[in-house]
């Protein structure tokens, strides 16, 4: 059984050629935690800066740009230079923060990062009474677990998987599934009614939205014959130096809408705005987690960053080519090996950064939904949607009728490819949008324009 | 009806990209303004506040010299902020010889202004809490273990003299007993203490007047009691007169 080259490689060179168990489980660990570590925590800390950064852009304020690198010079040198007159010590301080560049890390507020961390790990762990201790307590740890179990089957670089399993997509959606748990556990855990009606929402509207979500991976599935996300991404490879034009969103209209279904419904399912019903402070205090403080508030965060991340990574991975960069892989296929696995996980950061970014202008954008309308979007919209899409996907690969074989990247395993050819091509794009506009001119017709209220609001985009 | 669902999604799509084009032109619009300089929001500590208007309730000031030691205010105030001590002066009026405002325990609730029966006490618009700013008016009552320490008049008009003046630039003796009264570190200078109280220049002008109007009155009565004595000096030599004339009229008579 291979768990993918650098999991055996480290397995092998831990205990000999037939490795032992837990030389196997060791390398999945390292390899699971590697990427997790170097990537993930830097862009979910970051993620938090890019969130206050672009609201305060868009709500005409500055956002965080007072707490720089100064306040920690200023401990450093309190402590190291503590034999020190003071007013010399102020002098240091004073050179030190003239220095170019630390006044630009003053103006991004990148000290505010550190100053959160310290300030939640400084505060009182506070239980209020009447919690159901042990279930409040292992919430927050369930729930960054369940944030954190996926990335065990996300490539994020050639060889920078650690389980290759034939199921990656099924496993993806299960364990990030976990986190219904946690929350569901931090609500009732709490002794608190509207962490418990946060909890229940979060529970009814994340199952819900499991439904679009599973039905959109299986379009992918349908799409490439396989559930592995590695086999996915190496059936989106191009030998080009077009190689987008590989990718799964532009294969197909159907493979586009699901991507966008993919990507709302994962909003949905990490609780963001406009789909924060589990933590909507205009009617439940702050949800679920309205009884937590200080480093297990702080886990929840995480977890909720982390999760627009395992977003981000799945829309990327499934439909964007995962690691694989638009303008062919030819030249990066020619340099050394470290550098191909550098350069793949900095366009797989890019990719999935960006949908974070569009994650959070998304919520300074929308306002919250009802309930109803949270449900009713998922069962009555995205549900058929997904369905249509599903159909016209199979359509589209009967109608096709055509498979090559080709091996991606020159050294992965051959694999069949679906080769429309550029005339398929353009009536696989051309008759899905040409009936979707037919109806859109229909609709239009008989249900007349948007109401002029709601285009006034909304600039006049109609 | 399948219509109308396309439509349903259609609106949807629709108002979403236009809800999103909008926050996209704010985004960039401010980001074009290098740094947030489109920013409503002030960056109050360098640069400098706005000041909202003439009914802000800010710190709090007495005159000292309209003051009439009544405790309206302190009666009035809910967190006790007040300290004040009065005498008599030559008048038999009462005047403020210390009027204290602990600024640190203020709420701004503005209760004691309305009880003030002679309006000495009042809000200004002041608002900063920054002791290198206006340093005379900010006196040092900020530490728990400094709290309770008595200050007599002369302690407070020295604290006040010194305030204004750089640290380095003290003499030692003065700073041995500013290290004495204040948290060595000097980091406690944010407490508020003594807003009403005078400041050096208040203090030897409101002592000069005083002595301008004693001097004045001592004056006027030795003026008055000069002017009464001349009266009745004259009324003496008058009376004196004529009882010379009157004698005067009699001898002859009684030599006739």
């Amino acid at each position: 059984m291979t768990l993918g080259p650098a999991v055996d490689a480290l397995a092998q060179w831990l205990s000999g050629p037939d490795p032992a168990w837990w030389a196997v489980g060791a390398a999945i660990v390292a390899v699971w935690v590697l990427p997790v570590l170097a990537v993930v925590f830097p862009v979910a800390a970051i993620g938090q800066i890019i969130e206050r950064k672009v609201a305060a852009a868009m709500q005409r304020r500055h956002g965080p740009n007072t707490v720089g690198i100064d306040g920690i010079v200023r401990l450093v040198v309190r402590l190291g230079g503590f034999f020190l007159p003071r007013a010399s010590q102020d002098r240091l301080v004073e050179r030190i923060c003239a220095l170019p560049g630390l006044g630009l890390l003053k103006v991004l507020g990148l000290g505010q990062l550190a100053a959160d961390g310290v300030k939640m790990i400084g505060k009182e762990d506070f239980i209020p009474a009447g919690t159901d201790g042990l279930i409040f307590r292992a919430a927050p740890y369930l729930a960054l677990t369940g944030a954190f179990l996926p990335f065990a089957v996300i490539p994020f670089a050639q060889d920078l998987v650690a389980l290759e399993v034939p199921v990656a997509a099924l496993y993806a959606l299960a364990v990030s599934g976990v986190t219904v748990i946690a929350l569901l556990m931090a609500g009732w855990g709490s002794g608190n009614k509207f962490s418990l009606l946060g909890g229940m929402r979060a529970v009814a509207q994340v199952i819900s939205y499991e439904i679009p979500v599973g039905l959109a991976i299986a379009g992918v599935v349908l799409w490439c014959g396989t559930m592995d996300l590695h086999q996915i991404v190496a059936h989106q490879y191009n030998g080009e130096w077009y190689s987008f034009l590989g990718w799964n969103i532009v294969q197909s209209p159907f493979l586009f809408l699901l991507a966008c279904i993919l990507f709302f419904g994962g909003l949905a399912e990490c609780q963001r705005t406009p789909f924060d019903m589990a933590e909507a402070e205009s009617e439940l205090v702050s949800g679920f987690n309205t009884e937590y403080s200080g480093l297990r508030w702080g886990m929840f965060a995480m977890a909720e960053y982390t999760e627009m991340i395992l977003v981000g990574c799945l829309v990327s991975t499934l439909f964007l080519g995962g690691y694989q960069s638009p303008i062919g892989e030819n030249w990066i296929i020619t340099l050394a090996p470290w550098l191909q696995t550098i350069l793949h996980v900095g366009i797989f950061a890019a990719k999935f950064t960006a949908f974070v970014v569009l994650m959070v202008w998304i919520r300074w954008t929308l306002p919250r939904f009802r309930v109803d309308q949270v449900m009713r979007l998922c069962w009555l919209t995205l549900v058929p949607l997904c369905l249509v899409c599903l159909f016209g996907l199979a359509l589209t690969m009967l109608l096709a009728n055509g498979t090559v074989t080709g091996a991606a990247f020159g050294r992965l395993p051959a694999m069949q490819h679906l080769a429309l050819g550029p005339v398929g091509y353009l009536l696989a794009w051309a008759i899905p949008v040409a009936v979707a506009v037919v109806l859109i001119v229909l609709a239009r017709r008989k249900y007349g324009q948007m109401h002029p209220a709601l285009r006034e609001l909304t600039g006049g985009a109609s | 009806m399948i219509l109308a669902w396309v439509n349903g999604i259609y609106e949807g799509v629709d108002s979403f990209i236009g809800g999103m084009r909008l926050t996209a032109r704010f985004l960039v619009e401010n980001l074009r303004g290098q740094g947030g300089a489109t920013a409503v929001t002030r960056q109050y500590p360098q640069e400098p506040a706005v000041v909202v208007g003439n009914r802000v309730r800010g710190h709090l000031f007495n005159k000292a010299e309209i003051c009439i030691v009544c405790h309206a205010c302190d009666k009035a105030c809910p967190v006790d902020c007040f300290v004040m001590d009065g005498e008599r002066d030559e008048n038999n009026k009462m005047r403020a010889s210390r009027f204290d405002i602990d600024l640190s325990k203020c709420i701004y609730c503005g209760l004691c202004v309305r009880a003030c029966p002679t309006d000495s006490l009042s809000m200004t618009t002041g608002f900063e809490v920054d002791p290198h700013q206006d340093a005379a008016r900010y006196l040092f009552r900020r530490s728990s273990d400094q709290l309770d320490k008595h200050l007599d008049e002369p302690d407070v008009v020295r604290m006040a003299r010194l305030a204004n003046q750089p640290r380095e630039g003290l003499a030692a003796d003065d700073r041995a007993w500013l290290d004495g009264i204040v948290n060595p570190a000097g980091e406690h200078l944010i407490g508020m203490y003594g807003m009403g109280y005078f400041t050096p220049e208040q203090k030897a002008k409101a002592d000069a007047e005083r002595e301008r109007k004693k001097k004045e009155k001592e004056a006027a009565a030795a003026a008055a009691k000069a002017a009464k004595a001349a009266l009745e000096k004259a009324a003496a030599e008058k009376a004196l007169a004529e009882k010379e004339a009157a004698a005067a009229v009699a001898k002859p008579e009684a030599g006739a």
